[in-house]
């Protein structure tokens, strides 16, 4: 393929990745690895780093849109970058170390958990407006708008959260996903913030933890400037339209549509990695 | 943001307009050219008007972005004197930075 098709190619790829992305709460990188993989013939290693490249546009276009509306709850989510972060390093290292195959196994069972909890929709988790003792230490309650006026909530189980988020940081850089869906299950299942705290405050740590991880894919050369730059320009204009669009549009029969074709790219990669077409 | 995206343009138009017809390679993994994986040999590569070092430098300011952003709730904290959450994001910043820098 010539440079200029390819260029084009991966910008409305990678745009229509982003826009879906954001819109159904997969993530830009879910949906632009398997592309890049099994349409465009891109190697893993290069795809994985790409994905990481549209993780950061999406996470960058959508906070340039969310950030003002008050639901990011930036203590919390500072504190639980400290372990995304350190698990990002971790899994960019081991990243080196195993074989692709395996990766696109670890990528493949993201896919499906992605797509399963994207399904499931939000939890009817009700918020807590009490914290426990580590939480109340680190003032980590606060509140958010809400039809009703400003709502307080609590924040519980700290360390558990951190836990979690420990793990995010080393499937996001294993395999190139924001891995926004543990991030928000961390945070709203286990911590009980609000559905739409736990949403926002995610979408600020992934292009963190996504930022830790792709320094060490750069060293290792798994960022190609040929394949990133088309997704650069691609992911921002997609995940900013994505963000704008969202509030306005009823993303159920997306999202199962979406999911659908997830578990299908998810099923592919599997039985490439199972033959060894990589 | 702008700034990342500019970069990418001017790379990006340069690339194509010097290698249209050119195939991408894409497939198998080579670790791409030695200058473009740090970030002083983009520097020195985007000086001789290198286009793809161009399009590599908006990759690297994108990835600065999330780190502006740690060094703004950075400095939003220190301002306030809280200093558990300036440690908190220190060590967030020293990761980033240890990172892309080592």
């Amino acid at each position: 393929m010539d440079a200029s098709t390819f260029f084009i190619l991966v910008l409305i790829g990678s745009a229509a990745a982003c826009l879906l992305g954001s819109l159904t709460g997969l993530g830009g990188g879910a949906v632009l690895t398997p592309l890049l993989v099994l349409v465009l013939g891109v190697d893993l290693r290069y795809a994985i780093g790409a994905s990481l490249i549209a993780v950061i546009a999406t996470s960058s276009g959508a906070t340039a849109t969310f950030a003002r509306e008050g639901f990011t709850n930036i203590r919390v989510g500072v504190v639980l970058e400290v372990a995304t972060v350190a698990g990002a390093l971790l899994g960019a290292y081991i990243a080196g170390l195993v074989d692709k195959s395996t990766i696109a196994i670890v990528f493949s069972i993201a896919l499906f958990w992605s797509a399963w909890a994207t399904l499931r929709g939000a939890p009817p988790v009700v918020p807590t407006g009490e914290s426990d003792a580590l939480a109340t230490r680190l003032r980590l309650a606060s509140s958010h708008p809400t039809h009703g006026g400003s709502q307080p909530y609590g924040v519980v189980r700290v360390p558990s959260g951190l836990a979690l988020m420990f793990g995010a940081g080393v499937l996001s850089a294993l395999a190139g996903i924001g891995s926004g869906v543990i991030k928000v299950l961390a945070m709203d299942r286990v911590m009980r913030l609000p559905f739409k705290v736990s949403t926002t405050t995610s979408n600020f740590m992934i292009g963190v933890t996504a930022a830790a991880s792709v320094g060490v894919y750069l060293h290792r050369g798994q960022i190609e400037p040929r394949i990133c730059a088309p997704v650069v320009l691609g992911g921002l204009v997609g995940s900013m339209v994505g963000a704008r669009l969202l509030p306005r549009l009823r993303t159920r029969w997306l999202r199962v549509i979406f999911a659908i074709v997830v578990i299908g790219a998810g099923v592919e990669m599997c039985r490439k990695a199972i033959v060894g077409g990589f | 943001m702008l700034a990342s995206i500019a970069c990418v343009l001017f790379g990006g138009v340069l690339y194509l307009v010097r290698h249209a017809g050119a195939r991408v390679h894409v497939a198998p993994f080579e670790p791409a050219h030695e200058p473009l994986r740090s970030l002083g040999g983009i520097a020195r590569e985007a000086a001789r008007l290198d286009a793809a070092a161009w399009m590599q430098a908006g990759v690297v300011l994108l990835i600065l972005m999330p780190m502006a952003r740690v060094l703004t709730t950075l400095v939003f904290f220190m301002r306030r004197r809280d200093w558990v959450f300036v440690g908190l994001g220190l060590l967030v910043l020293g990761a980033l930075i240890f990172g892309l820098a080592v």
